[in-house]
């Protein structure tokens, strides 16, 4: 399979904090959830993949070329939905969308029109007068219209009510339809990863946990769930994470048939979601 | 490149009243006080600082910066275009001026000024219009708009206070036309100079 983003050994620091060495693919055709805690490097590593901000050693390909050498070319090839919005709030949608527009050689405003008409967007309303759902699908709609091959969001379902959320996330799945094209998208919203994603890539105070593929992660993982006698007699080095409480415990393993052929029925397994997983991995209690 | 300069000069169009205002007033109200060319002078670099403040202070405000570096353009071109659309910029502030200023006299609201005092005029408000616009732009590279008033204050105080001594030097001289050559390429020359230095400071900028 063709990798559509490569990043290698990628570093970056800023004062206290750390991208450590960071790598993950991206294949053509599929969605990758790009999780973590907030100020784990998700917006950090999006904006390498920019070059918004310098890179200190790595290396990131797009489409196969060097993101720095060939920036130009890979970016009319990329749309980038921001975290938050940075279009001119006194000027209309369609004011915002010609500045933009100019720029690429594939824009297609049937495409635009279309995409505002589907987000139910007034052309001839200011951006200050569009909440932030609105702003967030007029980002969309400028990103979708210039044939890109890639699509990198910064959280764009932060802050969005459940129905702009799902509004989005078919949007992303008719987009990839083709095979041609790839998401990475990232959130802290782990529900709209496990409805939308193909791929996960995890990361934690700068580190990358895990990059997998969403059914094979959950898979791979099992919590366990016993009671205290069990606990006394388990080596806690068999778990990722243990969880205790006055009754017994629960804990993350990948060794879950170790368990089940020691303790039998004495212990329950459970096959964990992506946020339990994310839960347990980073071993607090996650927002 | 044109592209990011079509874009400098739609926000500006968009917030050109105020300038507009400015030269239909200013000039007569220089006619009357002074019948040189020492308005004129002022008036292009005033209008030219405010047209570049304005755009820079919108990509300021809305971290526009961000958006325009997403794009398909090196940040060598953004640069090169926002002083493409300074010298753009000062050219229509002359032309404007000078169509003001020539029909304010053909009404007879103020005396016609000899065409080499114009020429004068033109040059040293071509050497203030680039320190005033080039010298924005590299500021709020280098230090964020905040600065920028505190500079836009300063050189204000510098020219108001030293500006009349060209004039008065020049004004009974024979030496206007080859003054205004060398003030041009003075002004070319901070053009040039804080370009350079723009697009050194840009390329090491994180968004």
């Amino acid at each position: 399979m063709e990798n559509i983003l490569e990043i290698k050994n990628l570093s970056k620091s800023y004062g206290n904090f750390k991208l450590d060495n960071i790598g993950f693919n991206i294949e053509k055709g599929y969605i990758m959830g790009f999780i973590g805690p907030n100020g784990a490097g998700k917006t950090t590593t999006i904006k390498l993949i920019m070059n918004l901000i310098k890179r200190n050693s790595g290396e990131i390909k797009v489409f196969g070329l060097d993101n720095i050498n060939h920036e130009k070319e890979i970016k009319s090839r990329i749309g980038f939905v921001y975290d938050e919005s940075n279009y001119y709030e006194n000027l209309s949608v369609k004011d915002n969308a010609k500045l933009i527009a100019d720029f690429y050689e594939k824009w297609s405003w049937t495409e635009f029109d279309r995409y505002i008409n589907i987000f139910g967007l007034d052309k001839k309303q200011k951006i200050k007068e569009l909440s932030k759902g609105m702003k967030t699908k007029f980002s969309l709609a400028t990103a979708l219209s210039h044939e890109a091959e890639l699509l990198l969001m910064d959280e764009p379902t932060s802050g969005l009510d459940p129905v702009s959320r799902q509004e989005i996330i078919n949007i992303l799945q008719e987009y990839i339809e083709d095979g041609n094209k790839s998401v990475l998208f990232s959130t802290h919203i782990i529900s709209d990863i496990e409805k939308m994603a193909d791929y996960v890539t995890f990361i934690n105070k700068g580190k990358i946990v895990f990059s997998e593929e969403k059914l094979k992660i959950e898979d791979e993982y099992r919590i366990v769930k016993g009671g205290l006698d069990i606990l006394e007699s388990i080596s806690e080095e068999d778990f990722i994470q243990i969880k205790r409480n006055k009754y017994g415990f629960s804990g993350l393993t990948k060794d879950y048939h170790k368990f089940q052929n020691i303790y039998g029925s004495n212990i329950v397994v459970d096959k964990p979601n992506i946020e339990e997983i994310m839960l347990y991995m980073v071993g607090e209690k996650y927002e | 490149m044109n592209k990011a300069v079509k874009r400098n000069l739609y926000i500006m169009i968009k917030n050109y009243f105020f300038n507009i205002v400015f030269l239909i007033l200013s000039v007569p109200l220089w006619g009357i006080t002074s019948n040189n060319i020492g308005g004129m002078t002022l008036t292009i670099p005033i209008m030219t600082y405010t047209s570049i403040s304005i755009i820079e202070q919108y990509e300021e405000l809305y971290n526009y910066d961000c958006i325009l570096n997403s794009l398909p353009i090196s940040r060598y071109d953004i640069v090169k275009s926002k002083f493409k659309s300074i010298f753009i910029i000062y050219l229509i502030n002359t032309v404007l001026t000078l169509v003001t200023e020539l029909g304010y006299s053909m009404l007879g609201v103020k005396e016609f000024i000899p065409a080499n005092m114009y020429i004068l005029g033109i040059s040293l408000s071509f050497l203030l219009s680039m320190i005033y616009g080039a010298g924005a732009v590299f500021i709020i590279c280098k230090f964020g708009y905040g600065k920028l008033k505190t500079f836009g204050i300063i050189l204000m105080l510098i020219i108001m206070s030293t500006l009349s001594i060209p004039l008065y030097i020049l004004h009974n001289g024979n030496y206007i036309l080859q003054a205004s050559a060398i003030i041009i390429i003075l002004g070319a020359a901070v053009y040039f100079i804080l370009q350079k230095y723009t697009i050194k400071i840009y390329y090491e900028k994180e968004f």
